[in-house]
């Protein structure tokens, strides 16, 4: 399971050329570039009861209706705060549009094969999601670069929005 | 015709020599007149653009296949549409020349086997054309080839490359149907051309008659033309990716909320500059916005297409002739519902054909004509499509479908007893449910009928059926023009608006206003009340679990207004919407109900899909993003199985009729045991002194008023002492009393029997408010009480023939007509019936419709028959008045129809009729007509 984790991951990083940056409470994260639609800051959210706990809500981008996505939710970030009004980056994934809800939105990083590391599978070690991998956090095996001091895991779209589907199917 | 040689000659050369490419396009394009020779001219102009682009083969074949999937879907039309009319030459040349179009472009993108096919088909064609009609083998060999080729366009679009497969046997077929056309007509000098196109398909002549040829000959006369179409197509129309219409869709809805905010601006500043340009911006976006849903829209016709095919196929394989009418092909509904309409109307044809449309013997037997007619009619009615698949087959048997229901324990047997025919019929969609004797490959496995409901539900349309035996059955589908843009009801909960489908709303009420309507708690859950309806209401605050700290508890940070902090339910400003779906219904309580608008459904994103309670969303007006309830989830979630809970109510226009309660007294005997009496047989309830009560000749009789009132004595009174109250009822005029031991209450209860009673005196038992109870039989004690009074007092009064098979109608309604004066007798059947007419004299006759043997549609007519009742007031006893009865009880020379349960309305009418027998006038129904206005 984890083999294969990784060898997708590092088929994905081989196409990678450049990613946008995006901190979510504390920790930073990379977006593949072709994912990343707008950025924008709203205060207009309408809630969706029964969802996922994940989705924050629907936001309307100039006629379009996106789904917003509490990013900290499906990345295990802890110590997540907002405010009222929700910095989103808007992204396109199986031609659906959705928002993630960020701390703060970075640069586009120009990012090369040889920068990827794998950082140590700590997250999985920990136990929390031992026997769940399918919905365990894609955290663990992604992609890591490394830039001016800071590491940058690169989230797997697939396997976000897989974590996202298992958890509203379990709910 | 000059033309498509003259084009064809014009492809050989580009298949020879590819150089030649270019001049082929000018050659094309020149031809003028059909759409078919522009098509090609495109599509040869394209081959040029490409080789000389150098583009791959790929998108080559990408382009032939969009273009033939077209052209075939017009040969198919056009193909049945010659086969009802050989005389049609332009249909068959239209055929004709398209084969010869997917001949030429196959052989040049190397598709062998398409070639191969489409040559030996347009050899066939080339003779049809010549002899001017197709015998029905060679409509079955072209129709295989259509197969055929559609078969390897298919392997084509998925792999790439031909599919494997074997058409020799289809080429024989083609080659041995050229001969049809020999046989009927030698070869003219005339033909030549077609030779040379065929060329060696003339090698092997001879061939023995397919088994094709042994089939019947498909119908020669067709009473009603379809409707000729695909002339216009491919003229005046582009192609445009539905992407591209939706863009523009979402654009227009900025647009519209953009001004929407400058009109706002504009009022604030009122400057009148402004205003002039503003409205004309405010009229163009509006034409505009109509103008994109226009183009959203597709003829029905996509849908009536495979239709003729599909028709004259299962009829040759069922060995029935049948002629298809489509009727309103040109109606226009948005493509989304075409697709979700396509399996149900299939599904209905099929059934039509399978089960409707009796075999020829059969048929001709029933003086009907041997060809079966099956008619399919589009047409708009408002903002909604109906669709009519009509067949003059031999109709629904009643019986057949109640035994069915009975045996498969649909409904509960008393229920089943109490329900009409058209009620019965609506068991067809029931989960489960076929009545097909036996089971067949086109029809009749069980599965369908639901499935075809649970579709047009789940667009918010509904089906529904009328069936008269002997002459067919009639379905109707009904279902909005359009899913994208809707109706909807906004409504308020907490902070946040929500909007629900306005054709699954029924009304909106206050919650608890004290008067008509009032929540009650029964089993853990709330009931609104409301006009005797019990409809469980459930609370949108509880179904979305609008709590604090749950939605948004993770991430206190984003706490959102929305959410609705205040848990306990506002007492009595809270509004319900009733909603139903399909024949169920539920309350939702709600904070406020603002107002209906126009919405445009946008999908939920995939992760939302889960969540069953909303069916999309919208934005309105002002830029806010609003979820669209839906209601069958909603059903989901309060726990009503829309599927499990299915009953033959009417679903749609108009409330599901409740049954009319009764009002019952309940008593206690002197046994103590719970007993009920229809409080309509009652005129009064007493208290009598049981110093009064004497018994004298073997008869209770009481001191009351100075008079003595014959009772029947159930609560003991002899052992008794002090009031005890007496149940008075009136027989014309001469009250006879029950004493019993209590009154306990009067209740409204349903008329349902569930056990029939065995002794004297009890017509059933049932269970009203948790407790066993006899019903009394009114008209036992009558006789008991006033055995002489009974038969005399009627005797020179107006005579009534009630008509039932059931009992408990018979003994309900005997007593209550016996009650108003008038002399009443009872007969079990038709027979029964005519018996009885025979031998005394009648003034009205009332007859239940719904009768085994004979209905009572057919006593009617039986006794329209008999001289000395050709006049007599005939009127028919159904438990809903429906139109459909209406209609049909005057059909059969009935003077009107009275619901069983509506006693005020039945005697008006009894009085009526008797008054206008005395006055010899028939105002019937004129009278009727005023009493339901009022």
């Amino acid at each position: 399971m984890n083999t294969s984790a990784e060898c997708q991951s590092s088929t994905a990083a081989d196409q990678l050329k450049q990613i946008f940056t995006i901190q979510v409470g504390n920790e930073w994260f990379g977006i593949p570039i072709d994912n990343v639609r707008t950025i924008f800051r709203t205060r207009k959210i309408t809630p969706v009861p029964l969802a996922p706990v994940a989705v924050a809500g629907l936001v309307n981008v100039r006629g379009e209706v996106l789904t917003a996505i509490y990013a900290a939710s499906c990345l295990d970030v802890a110590n997540f705060k907002c405010g009222d009004e929700l910095l989103i980056i808007g992204i396109e994934h199986h031609s659906e549009s959705f928002g993630l809800i960020v701390s703060q939105a970075g640069d586009i990083l120009d990012v090369q094969d040889e920068e990827t590391i794998l950082l140590p599978n700590n997250k999985q070690a920990s136990g929390k999601s031992s026997n769940n991998n399918a919905a365990s956090p894609h955290r663990a095996s992604l992609p890591t670069y490394k830039k001016n001091g800071q590491y940058y895991p690169v989230i797997d779209m697939d396997a976000f929005f897989n974590a996202l589907n298992s958890d509203s199917q379990a709910a | 015709m000059a033309c498509t040689r003259f084009l064809a000659g014009a492809c050989r050369l580009t298949l020879s020599c590819a150089g030649y490419l270019s001049r082929c396009y000018s050659l094309a394009v020149d031809i003028p007149h059909t759409s078919i020779g522009r098509r090609l001219g495109l599509f040869w102009f394209q081959v040029a653009n490409l080789m000389s682009a150098g583009r791959a083969m790929e998108e080559l074949l990408n382009d032939f296949l969009t273009e033939a999937t077209d052209q075939i879907d017009q040969v198919e039309r056009q193909i049945v549409q010659f086969e009802q009319d050989p005389s049609d030459a332009e249909a068959i040349a239209q055929i004709f020349r398209l084969v010869h179009t997917l001949k030429g472009t196959s052989g040049f993108l190397e598709l062998p086997r398409l070639e191969r096919v489409t040559h030996a088909a347009e050899t066939l064609l080339g003779r049809v054309r010549k002899s001017g009609a197709a015998t029905p083998r060679q409509v079955d060999a072209v129709l295989q080839t259509i197969d055929t080729i559609q078969e390897i366009l298919t392997g084509l679009e998925t792999s790439g490359s031909e599919p494997e497969g074997e058409d020799d046997l289809l080429i024989e077929a083609l080659k041995a149907a050229v001969e049809d056309s020999e046989l009927e007509q030698a070869p003219s000098a005339d033909s030549l051309s077609a030779d040379a196109l065929s060329g060696h398909v003339d090698e092997s002549p001879g061939r023995p008659p397919s088994e094709a040829q042994l089939l019947p000959p498909v119908q020669e006369h067709t009473p009603a033309k379809p409707n000729r179409m695909g002339n216009q197509t491919g003229s005046g129309s582009i192609r445009v990716m539905i992407s591209t219409i939706e863009r523009i869709m979402r654009l227009v809805s900025e647009l519209v909320l953009t001004r929407n905010q400058l009109l706002e601006l504009a009022r604030e500043e009122s400057s009148d500059t402004m205003s002039a340009p503003l409205q004309r911006l405010s009229a163009i976006t509006t034409d505009l916005q109509d103008g994109i849903m226009k183009a959203r829209m597709q003829r029905i016709d996509r849908l009536f297409a495979s239709l003729p095919r599909m028709v004259r196929e299962l009829g040759q394989e069922l060995n029935k002739s049948i002629t298809l009418v489509v009727e309103g092909s040109d109606t226009e509904l948005d493509r989304q519902l075409i697709e979700h309409l396509r399996d149900p109307l299939l599904h209905l044809i099929r059934n039509c054909v399978d089960h409707g449309i009796e075999d020829r013997a059969t048929r001709s037997q029933s003086k009907k004509p041997e060809n079966g007619t099956i008619t399919v009619t589009a047409s708009q009615e408002g903002g909604f499509i109906s669709i009519r698949i009509s067949d003059d087959g031999r109709g629904i048997d009643h019986q057949r479908i109640r035994d069915q229901v009975i045996a498969k324990k649909l409904a509960p047997e008393d229920q089943i007893a109490l329900m009409d025919n058209d009620e019965i019929c609506r068991f067809i969609f029931a989960p489960g449910f076929s009545t097909a004797q036996s089971v067949s490959n086109i029809s009749g496995r069980g599965i369908g009928m639901d499935v075809v409901r649970a579709n047009i539900e789940s667009i918010g349309g509904n089906v529904s059926l009328t069936t008269t035996p002997g002459q067919g059955t009639t379905f109707i589908m009904k279902v909005p023009l359009t899913l994208a843009i809707i109706p909807a009801l906004i409504f308020e909960v907490g902070a946040q608006r929500f909007a629900i489908p306005q054709n699954s709303v029924v009304e909106a009420v206050t919650c608890d206003d004290g008067e008509k309507s009032r929540v009650v708690r029964a089993q853990g859950s709330n009931l609104l009340q409301i006009r005797d309806q019990n409809i469980i209401l459930a609370d949108f605050k509880e179904l979305c679990n609008f709590d604090p700290g749950n939605s948004a508890g993770e991430f206190p940070g984003t706490e959102i207004t929305a959410q609705a902090q205040d848990a306990s339910r506002p007492a009595n400003d809270s509004l319900a919407i009733i909603a139903k779906v399909g024949a169920l219904q539920f309350a939702i309580e709600v904070d406020r109900v603002l107002d209906v608008q126009e919405i445009v459904v946008k999908p939920l994103s995939s992760p939302l899909t889960q969540v069953r309670m909303f069916a999309g969303n919208t934005i309105l007006g002002d830029g806010s993003v609003v979820l669209i309830v839906n209601p069958t989830g909603v059903a989901d979630l309060i726990g009503l199985d829309s599927a499990k809970h299915y009953t033959a109510s009417t679903p749609w226009e108009e409330l599901p009729q409740e049954k009319e309660a009764t009002s019952f007294v309940l008593f206690r005997d002197a046994d103590g045991i719970q007993k009920g009496v229809p409080l309509s047989l009652l005129s009064r309830i007493e208290e009598i002194d049981s110093v009064n009560i004497a018994h004298s000749d073997g008869q209770v009789v009481v001191h009351h008023n100075n008079t003595l009132m014959p009772v029947i004595d159930l609560a003991n009174s002899v052992n008794k002492t002090g009031q005890l109250p007496v149940l008075v009822i009136g027989v014309g005029g001469e009250p006879m009393g029950l004493i019993v031991s209590e009154i306990i209450d009067i209740v409204e209860h349903q008329l349902e029997i569930d056990i029939a009673g065995r002794t004297p005196g009890i017509i059933g038992t049932t269970e009203i408010r948790g407790a066993v109870t006899s019903i009394l039989d009114i008209t036992h004690f009558m006789r008991t009480a006033r055995p002489g009074e009974f038969e005399r007092r009627h005797a020179k009064r107006f005579r009534v023939l009630v008509v039932d098979d059931k009992p408990f109608f018979r003994d309900m309604l005997a007593p209550l007509i016996a009650a108003s004066g008038y002399d009443t007798k009872t007969a079990s059947s038709a027979a029964d019936a005519i018996i009885q007419i025979k031998r005394g004299t009648y003034d009205i006759i009332l007859t239940d419709l719904d009768m085994p043997d004979v209905n009572g549609y057919e006593l009617a007519k039986m006794i329209r028959e008999i001289p000395r009742y050709a006049k007599t007031p005939i009127m028919a006893l159904d438990a809903f008045a429906g139109r459909e009865v209406v209609e049909a009880a005057a059909e059969a020379g009935m003077d009107g129809v009275v619901g069983k349960f509506d006693r005020e309305l039945l005697i008006t009418c009894l009085r009526d009729t008797f008054e206008a027998t005395a006055f010899n006038t028939s105002n019937i129904e004129a009278r009727m007509e005023k009493d339901k206005a009022a």
